[in-house]
């Protein structure tokens, strides 16, 4: 059945935002209470949802589970269980590791044989463009963990002596 | 598998009790350990987790001939397959309707984290034989590899208690924190020996000739101990027109990467520094070339290399 | 808020009551498992009923839920362990279905492209889906498709991405968002409005 293409409201916008995990806590909060009445909200949210997972060559194999597990669920006894204590935001094995994606640059005087640490100068905020390439590189051969391709190599002829 | 329970015996009946391993026994650990992933047949999945990032990836293994055939498949993200076989390593991906294939440059990834010469790594860490453990529904003995000295991460491994094989691997910093993590959530280990298909399809091999270095009269002065250089090639990067000379550098168990490529405009001279430090990257200029530096490694070690670089006259 | 974040919080609204909210974790992380499976199970049939039962195992088990690991990983052990119960049950009445589906050497390069165990209606399905998002991804202007791959493939995060593209994070949230609303609306046709199928 074809209907006519829903404008984007403004709030699909913050929706977009909360799909990747952006938006502060406090709005992030108030949308997932809103989700529960909001069918137009949950239906746009699934929408985005699906379009990740098709990016990610995820396709729409039972489209219909998620109606069969509710239907389900409908005559089972409402979960209702005390409120955990406030999760902490990092997760207890790991103390703050962080994706290798995020390099943090910052200016540094060569100098030497002398310890970083006192010669960086300037807030990491300086910025170097196409990090990602040598990033991407170096995990493919550390970790076998990259999802692009294009690095095909030929081998260097290094045989100069002292080289 | 009776020499596996004797070198515990011996180690928690000792006197060292909660030290490390003397020199030789530390080798021989790190050496069974390495045959083990080589030489286990298995299947299962595992998942990766750096920060927030998780990755899972379904593994199988057919130790055949001199050297292991092993096939990883991701389950996650894109689809993607990486095969390793007699030496040689490919990536295969589907395009659309295509597939891709593409050569890579390390046959080893977890649970093969250990050279296959593994004794000489205990030149550079010690090892801790710890605690009985559970992963994947197996029971397995901590191991741990404790760096010598500030040019390398530290690994806490979970050997399974028979074949020794790595079911989980810790990277760790000085302090203990966890960097990244393997862990198996599913093996089976001696699964059903494959079948002939080879899994390397035939590929066009490389021209005979290496191409010349680009890098022409850059050199390394020094490098940290038990580091040597494994790889040199000239290669394509993603989203990059020209191609670069990418070199790794390698102590067995850690990676450091250099890049080389002519400079366009003067290098500043950069430091980066993943959150939390697990990796290390530096910039710089090297004679009228831009030197990159990063690698899995303190810093230390980053800086060592990138500093010792030097354009030959 | 990460999206870890939100997953707990969707699990505490389920635990307060609100079963609207273990809904949206279905829709979320349903193809996800489905292609688990897809590893372990060859019968489009089983798959979805094995997918099934462990969403509503997942659902019974949410008061012993922790929050220590993610809940999708929490997820993909419930959906591991009901599989193989679900296969070891079979091979006892048929003998000769082996549970060792993972790691079939014999179609190397059929399980990258096409999903060999489709009934005919989703394997169409799942053509179709592809060839949707194909196309609207070529459609986009190059900043968009750029913005969406770097989030949704990469896994970026809108300050990585800023720095990649050297933009504002602003500008940046609102690339992905025309990029997703592209796609969406392309894809909109063959999914069927989520409207039609409420829960």
């Amino acid at each position: 059945m074809m209907q006519p293409a829903p404008h984007p409201h403004p709030d699909d916008e913050t929706l977009s935002a909360f799909v990747d995990g952006e938006l502060s806590d406090d709005i992030a909060e108030t949308m997932i209470k809103q989700l529960s009445s909001n069918a137009a909200s949950r239906a746009r949210l699934t929408e985005y949802w699906a379009v990740g997972d098709a990016l990610r060559g995820l396709s729409g194999q039972a489209p219909d589970l998620t109606q069969r597990v509710m239907a389900v669920l409908e005559s089972e006894p409402t979960v209702l269980a005390p409120r955990r204590k406030q999760h902490t935001r990092q997760p207890t094995l790991w103390l703050a590791a962080a994706t290798v994606a995020a390099i943090a640059w910052g200016l540094w005087q060569a100098v030497p044989r002398t310890p970083s640490e006192a010669l960086m100068a300037a807030a990491p905020s300086t910025q170097h463009d196409n990090v990602m390439p040598y990033l991407a590189a170096h995990q493919d051969f550390a970790q076998a963990m990259v999802s692009t391709s294009e690095m095909q190599f030929t081998p260097v002829n290094l045989a100069e002596a002292g080289r | 598998m009776k020499a596996a329970w004797l070198l515990l015996i011996a180690v928690s009946g000792g006197a060292h009790g909660a030290d490390s391993l003397p020199q030789t026994r530390a080798a021989a650990w790190l050496q069974r350990m390495a045959d083990a992933a080589r030489l286990t047949a298995y299947e299962g999945v595992f998942v990766v987790q750096h920060g927030e990032a998780m990755h899972t990836l379904s593994i199988t293994n057919h130790p055949g001939g001199p050297l292991k055939e092993s096939r990883l498949t991701a389950m996650d993200g894109l689809q993607r397959e990486v095969r390793c076989a007699n030496g040689k390593s490919i990536t295969v991906m589907a395009d659309g309707t295509h597939i891709k294939m593409e050569k890579r440059l390390n046959g080893r990834h977890f649970p093969d984290l250990l050279p296959a010469d593994a004794g000489p790594l205990a030149n550079w860490y010690a090892v801790k034989v710890g605690k009985p453990g559970r992963v994947a529904g197996l029971d397995c003995n901590q191991v741990e590899l404790i760096p010598k000295d500030s040019f390398r991460w530290g690994y806490v491994l979970c050997a399974e208690k028979n074949t020794t094989l790595p079911l989980k691997a810790v990277m760790i910093n000085a302090a203990g924190q966890p960097l990244m993590q393997y862990t198996f959530a599913e093996i089976k280990l001696g699964a059903a020996a494959h079948t002939e298909s080879p899994s390397m399809p035939d590929m066009p091999e490389p021209a005979k000739q290496a191409k010349p270095a680009l890098s022409g009269r850059i050199e390394v002065g020094a490098l940290p101990p038990g580091f040597s250089r494994i790889a040199a090639v000239r290669r394509q990067l993603p989203n990059k027109s020209e191609e670069v000379e990418h070199w790794v550098f390698s102590d067995g168990l850690a990676y450091i990467s250099l890049f080389l490529e002519p400079a366009i405009k003067p290098v500043e001279t950069l430091k980066g520094q993943s959150k939390k430090g697990m990796v290390n990257m530096v910039t710089r200029q090297v004679g009228n070339m831009q030197a990159i530096v990063l690698g899995d490694a303190p810093w230390p070690a980053v800086e060592a290399i990138a500093m010792s670089l030097y354009a030959r006259k | 808020m990460s999206d870890r974040e939100i997953d707990l919080q969707l699990v505490e609204r389920v635990r307060d009551g609100d079963k609207q909210a273990f809904g949206l974790l279905v829709e979320k992380y349903r193809r996800k498992l489905l292609r688990l499976l897809s590893r372990m199970v060859r019968d489009q049939d089983e798959m979805e009923d094995i997918a099934q039962e462990t969403f509503i195992k997942a659902y019974k088990a949410l008061p012993q839920f922790r929050g220590e690991a993610a809940f999708y990983t929490w997820l993909y052990r419930i959906a591991v362990n009901t599989a193989k119960n679900y296969l070891a049950a079979r091979s006892k009445a048929m003998p000769t279905v082996s549970s060792q589906s993972m790691g079939d050497d014999d179609e190397p390069d059929e399980r990258l492209v096409a999903h060999d165990n489709n009934t005919p209606e989703s394997e169409l399905l799942s053509k179709q889906v592809a060839i949707a998002v194909n196309e609207a991804v070529e459609a986009l202007p190059e900043e968009l498709r750029q913005a969406i791959t770097l989030r949704e493939i990469e896994g970026m995060s809108y300050e990585e991405i800023a720095d990649y593209m050297g933009c504002p994070i602003g500008t940046v949230r609102s690339r992905i968002f025309r990029a997703r609303e592209a796609i969406a609306t392309k894809l909109r046709p063959i999914l069927g409005t989520p409207e039609d199928r409420r829960w």
